[in-house]
């Protein structure tokens, strides 16, 4: 069974095509206008993405040299969790921090602490694993030959990694260049990002040509940078999984376990709990369809990297999937939009298909490019030995990849579940819990935002709960 | 005889250029060179992983370079002897067998008799693979190499992580197999056993044959 993966490709840019197709002329934005939107856009991703990586370098080093697996595990998914949890949430809880201490968290700083507060620990995270799976016998020669730590940091740390910090640096730039809901509610007037502009040209204004003009110029930018991000890439592989020896400060852990405090923090210093509002809102049918809405998403995406995993390698697609950065949410919104225009009954499906489209280019960069290097050698021997792709699936690319797609679908049933962004451009109000607590919150009805905020975080824990049952049974069979 | 023409490989600074070079149809061909002559890149070439659109390799009256990965029915072990981590010994010899289509009761007195040969305890079977030494598992490689009843073998080192013992064991292997089955070999190594049986001796340096 031979299926290009370029097919996926152009299943993922699809939007595009789609809107070309619908509104084929361009419109010309001023261009002192798009200049000064863009300057703001950028300079807040790099301000944004330069903080994240530092501290989330040196959060990094603290994380690998944890030594014992079940604290590793535990301060990593704090690291974790402000990356996971709603952008409404984090928004929230700053906004509440900053009324109790009198502290704005307003217009670019604002944006640039918010977006520093979500990445700081998912960059530590992920480098640590890297100090960990590449340098692990760097480390340990460092150590026994009595290298000094500032020497250990810019000949071995620096000199290694340096390619996946930038690779770092350019996942995080991503996320701040096309972020949307952050600046939505805290960036005010002079705070207009790219992305802000796209949404205002599109659904306050109808000037839909502009829009796409502006989406399109968006993208293109995205796809040139991370060509050239791409090319800088380390390709070393893997050598062994051991902690870091060398690094014993642990301060550097302060970082990222801050950011998930002053999260928590926040939505505890609001918290209202009334179950009357839990009728009063009707929450129960509308927490029921998102419940439904995220775990089919999260299901859907762990189907959809079996299928990529299953017909990789592919040298062209690979190279794609690390230049493409998903379009403007609000570009795929429109593109949803005029889909579901010839298909209403079925905009929830529709949906689905949206955030497949969101998500899979930067859970690809994020997550698959690295576990790409371990996976090929595997696939590559089980060629040679002339095995079908059937045998090759059961056999090699399921079990190998089970637990990184499962974790991938959980990753996105939380997202969805925290989403209104996408959601408020095909559905009704309130027709999810995300869409009913940003409603809330526009409406200054802040207790019952809380309130709804914490049922979100509720439902995200059982959704962990759920997926690291299935962690579990997966790892006693694979 | 097998005869492989015009490989012409260049990747980044390296360029694997060799006109012609034969492999004999019998018995074992040698291929020798230092680090980073393109030994490794040939037997990729070879295999298919990487392609090389002039290359041609004719046997036995086909055109080998057209055929697929799987239809070319290699015996491969790589460098490293890599084998699938998340199986046991067991599952990846059945993997190997079941790939070409071998029933159980037909490879099992085989996988009897090399597990012999190599000096491998049966409680080896149930190991996981990421938990063999590189010895074991470099023998495990050789095994599934020979279990799937391959046309031609490639093998890339495939005694290096072995000690002096184990690898006259596994050259002594190896000889038998390619006597009894008629099997080619090519076989690259840094550092040749007296006891291997080789026909033909090729070299590279450079990425050119010497």
């Amino acid at each position: 069974m031979k299926i290009n993966p370029l097919l996926v490709g152009l299943f993922l840019i699809s939007p595009v095509f789609i809107l070309l197709i619908s509104y084929p002329g361009f419109s010309v934005v001023d261009s002192s206008e798009v200049f000064q939107v863009f300057k703001f856009t950028f300079h807040q991703a790099l301000v944004s993405s330069l903080l994240a990586t530092v501290f989330g370098a040196l959060a990094g080093l603290s994380l690998s040299s944890i030594f014992d697996s079940k604290k590793y595990s535990f301060v990593e998914s704090l690291y974790y969790a402000p990356s996971f949890v709603p952008v409404l949430f984090v928004v929230f809880s700053c906004l509440n921090i900053g009324n109790l201490w009198q502290i704005s968290f307003k217009g670019f700083w604002g944006i640039v602490v918010i977006h520093v507060l979500i990445n700081v620990g998912l960059v530590g995270a992920l480098y640590s694993k890297i100090l960990i799976h590449r340098l692990s016998l760097m480390n340990r020669l460092s150590l026994v030959q009595g290298l000094g730590v500032w020497r250990y940091l810019r000949k071995i740390v620096f000199a290694h990694t340096k390619k996946d910090l930038l690779f770092l640096f350019a996942v995080v730039f991503i996320f701040c260049f096309t972020s949307f809901s952050i600046p939505l509610i805290i960036g005010g007037v002079n705070s207009t990002t790219i992305e802000l502009l796209i949404y205002e040209k599109l659904v306050v204004l109808g000037e839909v040509e502009q829009a796409l003009s502006l989406a399109l110029l968006q993208l293109l930018f995205l796809v040139f940078f991370l060509g050239l991000i791409n090319f800088t890439q380390a390709k070393e592989k893997a050598i062994t999984t051991s902690w870091n020896p060398f690094f014993k400060n642990k301060i550097f852990l302060l970082v990222p376990i801050f950011s998930f405090i002053v999260l928590f923090v926040g939505l505890w210093l609001s918290a209202s709990f009334s179950l009357g509002w839990f009728t009063e809102l009707a929450l129960l049918p509308t927490l029921i369809k998102s419940l439904g809405l995220a775990l089919f998403c999260g299901y859907s995406i762990f189907l959809f990297f079996q299928f990529i995993f299953s017909i990789l390698p592919h040298s062209t697609f690979e190279f794609f999937m690390s230049v493409y950065s998903s379009p403007s949410t609000v570009l795929i919104g429109l593109a949803l939009v005029v889909v579901s225009s010839v298909w209403w009954q079925g905009r929830w499906l529709v949906l689905l298909f949206g955030y497949v489209l969101l998500y899979v280019p930067v859970l690809f960069k994020m997550f698959v490019q690295n576990f790409l290097s371990s996976l090929k050698p595997a696939l590559k021997v089980s060629r040679a030995m002339s095995a079908n792709y059937w045998l090759r699936f059961k056999m090699i690319t399921f079990p190998l990849s089970y637990s990184l797609c499962l974790f991938l679908g959980f990753l996105t049933a939380i997202w969805v579940l925290g989403d209104y962004a996408l959601a408020s451009l095909l559905l009704e109000a309130d027709s999810t819990i995300a869409l009913v607590a940003k409603n809330l919150l526009r409406s200054y009805r802040l207790d019952q935002a809380s309130f709804v905020i914490t049922i979100i975080i509720f439902c995200e824990f059982i959704i962990y709960l759920l997926y690291k049952g299935l962690a579990y049974v997966g790892g006693q069979k694979y | 005889m097998s005869v492989v023409k015009n490989i012409n490989y260049k990747v980044g600074n390296f360029e694997l250029n060799i006109p012609r070079f034969e492999i004999v149809n019998k018995g074992i061909t040698l291929l020798v060179g230092e680090s980073g002559s393109g030994k490794s890149t040939l037997v990729d070439l070879l295999v298919g992983f990487r392609s090389c659109r002039e290359m041609s390799w004719q046997w036995n009256e086909l055109n080998y370079s057209d055929l697929s990965i799987e239809e070319k029915q290699i015996g491969l072990v790589l460098q490293g002897g890599f084998v699938f981590p998340h199986l046991t010994f067991k599952e990846c010899v059945s993997f190997a067998a079941t790939a070409r289509k071998r029933k159980e009761s037909e490879w099992g007195p085989e996988l009897n008799n090399y597990l012999q040969a190599l000096h491998l305890q049966p409680s080896i079977l149930k190991q996981k693979s990421s938990k063999l030494s590189g010895g074991e598992r470099q023998r495990l490689a050789l095994i599934c190499a020979f279990i799937g009843q391959p046309k031609f073998l490639l093998l890339d080192e495939p005694f290096s992580a072995l000690d002096h013992e184990n690898k006259e064991r596994s050259v002594k292997l190896l000889n038998n197999f390619t006597e009894v089955h008629g099997v080619p070999a090519l076989v690259i190594t840094h550092n040749q056993s007296s006891s291997l049986k080789v026909s033909s001796r090729i070299e590279i340096s450079h990425g050119k044959l010497v």
